[in-house]
């Protein structure tokens, strides 16, 4: 719909802070955002109309490249799904071995998104620093399965590879790595008057507004509004997670967030290694009729897949609901909405961890 | 005259996102309340909404379910009067209290409350329709 | 005017600015060309600046099968790059389309049939290392004695 403004402040599709492509159209008064718009579709895909009619042997693949930052938990997702349909047993410690592999996935897209906000906010030492950081991560998901980001290591019945004593000896390693090292930057982020300030007060959320556009992850646990799905998860419950809610709901809120939910991962990474024993690791299985809906925690919030498949197992209808459908919304039209600067615009939008390729599948 | 330097037309893409099979499912089950044509109640969405907010439709809807009850018997709650202004806003605030206001009226002057909600139902589905 | 040109190679070599776009990949290649710029790999020893700004870059790298949206827009940042430029196919979607070529995409692979593409590097997606060396090795090809080409 065309709009006739005082003054229309477009930004994008190609622009220098963006990852991908879309187009934020704000309508502002003076540099005031007093209304903000969304303009998608540049890298749609319509990858559920091609998971149509498809064995599940090749929608695990497909699932995992709806998108590429956190390919490991839709592959999680996915197959957890399509094991509700046939009641597939999963070794224990083939369960275990998937929630190292997913909070490994959430750390690095944890400490992408940090990186993004802090290159937003022109402060590029402490974003390459965590951009650095982000390689360590990079490398326990190469260690374990292989490949660094389309992995697909979860397949159903169990995982693929198995972690052997050395490598998780070197996954240790790692662990305590990150864990020395973004002590320190936390540090640097919540000491340096010049990104802490900058941040506080900018693009507020209020819980009100994330109940009502149904935000979810980090965003929403910022506002204080806890929607974690792995609290309903079981192998999660058996290692005693809790989620970490801040209440104040600005740009700072949401990055410290991610910093201190990447020291929670490395906590379950190490409490997962603690519990394993060693095991089979897959027990094989095959899919028929049925379907089933699941959901899981993103690095950005809830994930839910819906899945009716035939008797050979092939998808009949399947249906994606990703989290940052809900979170660029609420970005756009709640946080953008009373921004006192242009530069303010786009370290808004990118704290809250936008990814288009998720919400346009 | 105010012209755009990019401005392209988003209808193709917008009809896009609304056939997902999410979305079929939510418009459905709106159409079904509100007894419009799908393709209306479509192009009154594409009209109003942004895309991100097109995308979002299933997930609101979900939230404005969770918050009712089955008891819940209020002339509101019969329309989905937060439902079509707050989660998904089709109609403005004053558009949707004078209907309320209405109805209210009607029902106090010794009116059934049936068919007074029937008629309310008809009033929202012009503003719909228009 | 030998002189001239040599001192312009010598500038180019070092200065290689790019400019990445997504038209239409699922994010995956894109934070490979990212880790590029890590101190881990270290893109700027070499030269090349990652800046995303069409005017001032010397190579684009595009992501992705070709989403309809950008037909005209691709054509607009593709001429906005100003002589000499080169435009490199980063993963498998915009050589071929990859997973997404099938029936009921939205996709129109390949992207050589609207830019003319130099170099391609495949992978689903590609290691940073291999995003590196092919812009170093397409780089000398394009900007080497550009003025003289002709002659």
């Amino acid at each position: 719909m065309k709009k006739i403004v005082d003054v229309s402040l477009p930004i994008g599709p190609v622009h220098p802070v963006f990852k991908e492509p879309c187009r934020i159209k704000c309508v502002t008064n003076g540099e005031y955002v007093t209304s903000a718009e969304l303009e998608l579709g540049y890298v749609k895909k319509g990858i559920e109309r091609i998971m149509v009619g498809r064995p599940w042997q090749e929608v695990m693949f497909l699932a995992e490249r709806v998108c590429g930052i956190c390919s490991v938990i839709h592959n999680y997702v996915c197959i957890e799904g399509m094991e509700r349909i046939n009641d597939i047993p999963v070794p224990d410690r083939a369960e275990y071995l998937r929630v190292v592999l997913n909070e490994l996935d959430r750390i690095q897209s944890h400490l992408l998104a940090n990186y993004s906000y802090c290159y937003t906010i022109e402060h590029e030492t402490l974003a390459m620093y965590l951009l650095n950081l982000r390689e360590t991560a990079m490398d326990a998901l190469e260690l374990i399965t292989g490949a660094r980001v389309t992995c697909s290591y979860i397949i159903p019945g169990g995982v693929r590879f198995d972690l052997t004593p050395e490598k998780e000896n070197t996954l240790r390693g790692m662990l305590d790595h990150i864990d020395s090292e973004l002590t320190r930057f936390v540090h640097m982020f919540k000491g340096g008057s010049m990104i802490a300030l900058r941040s506080k007060d900018v693009g507020m959320f209020t819980r009100e507004e994330a109940i009502e556009s149904h935000s979810v992850g980090p965003t929403a646990r910022a506002s204080n509004l806890d929607n974690d799905c792995r609290l309903f998860h079981p192998i999660y419950k058996k290692l005693e997670f809790k989620s970490i809610l801040l209440d104040d709901g600005d740009n700072y809120s949401r990055i410290m967030l991610r910093f201190l939910e990447i020291f929670q991962s490395t906590k379950l990474i190490r409490s997962c290694l603690a519990q394993m024993e060693p095991g089979i690791i897959r027990g094989g299985g095959i899919i028929g009729e049925g379907t089933s809906k699941w959901s899981g925690e993103a690095p950005r919030g809830e994930l839910t897949y819906e899945i009716s498949t035939d008797e050979f197992g092939r998808v009949k209808k399947i249906s994606i609901r990703t989290p940052s459908i809900m979170n660029i919304e609420a970005c756009v039209h709640y946080m953008l909405k009373g921004v006192d600067s242009a530069a303010d615009v786009t370290s808004t939008y990118i704290s809250s961890d936008p990814c288009i390729a998720c919400n346009e599948r | 005259m105010v012209t755009f330097l990019y401005e392209n037309d988003l209808r193709e893409m917008k009809l896009i996102i609304l056939s997902s099979p999410l979305h079929e499912v939510t418009l459905k089950i709106l159409c079904e309340k509100y007894g419009v044509r799908r393709q209306i109640l479509r192009k009154k969405l594409m009209d109003l909404f942004d895309m991100s907010l097109l995308e979002n439709i299933p997930a609101r809807y979900e939230v404005w379910e969770k918050e009712q009850t089955e008891t819940d018997q209020s002339i509101e709650h019969a329309f989905g009067a937060s439902l079509i202004t707050r989660q998904i806003p089709l109609l403005t605030e004053d558009e949707m209290n004078s209907i309320i206001q209405q109805t209210n009226d009607k029902i106090s002057a010794g009116y059934d409350k049936i068919p007074a909600i029937s008629e309310g139902m008809t009033m929202i589905r012009e503003v719909l329709s228009s | 005017m030998k002189a001239v040109q040599d001192l312009k190679n010598a500038v180019r070599s070092r200065s290689i600015h790019v400019c990445y776009v997504n038209v239409g990949s699922c994010n995956g290649c894109d934070i490979e060309i990212l880790a590029c710029l890590a101190p881990r790999y270290d893109i700027e020893q070499y030269g090349i600046y990652v800046h995303n700004n069409p005017r001032e870059a010397d190579i684009l790298l595009i992501t992705g099968g070709f989403s309809p949206q950008w037909e005209d827009k691709l054509k607009m940042v593709w001429d906005k790059i100003p002589e000499p430029k080169a435009a490199i196919a980063i993963g498998n979607c915009p050589i071929s389309g990859c997973v997404f070529n099938r029936e009921g995409t939205y996709l129109d692979p390949p992207v050589s049939k609207h830019i003319p593409i130099s170099a391609e590097v495949p992978g689903c997606p590609p290691r940073p290392t291999e995003i590196l060396a092919a812009v170093l090795s397409l780089a000398p090809v394009i900007f080497k004695d550009y003025e003289r080409k002709d002659e």
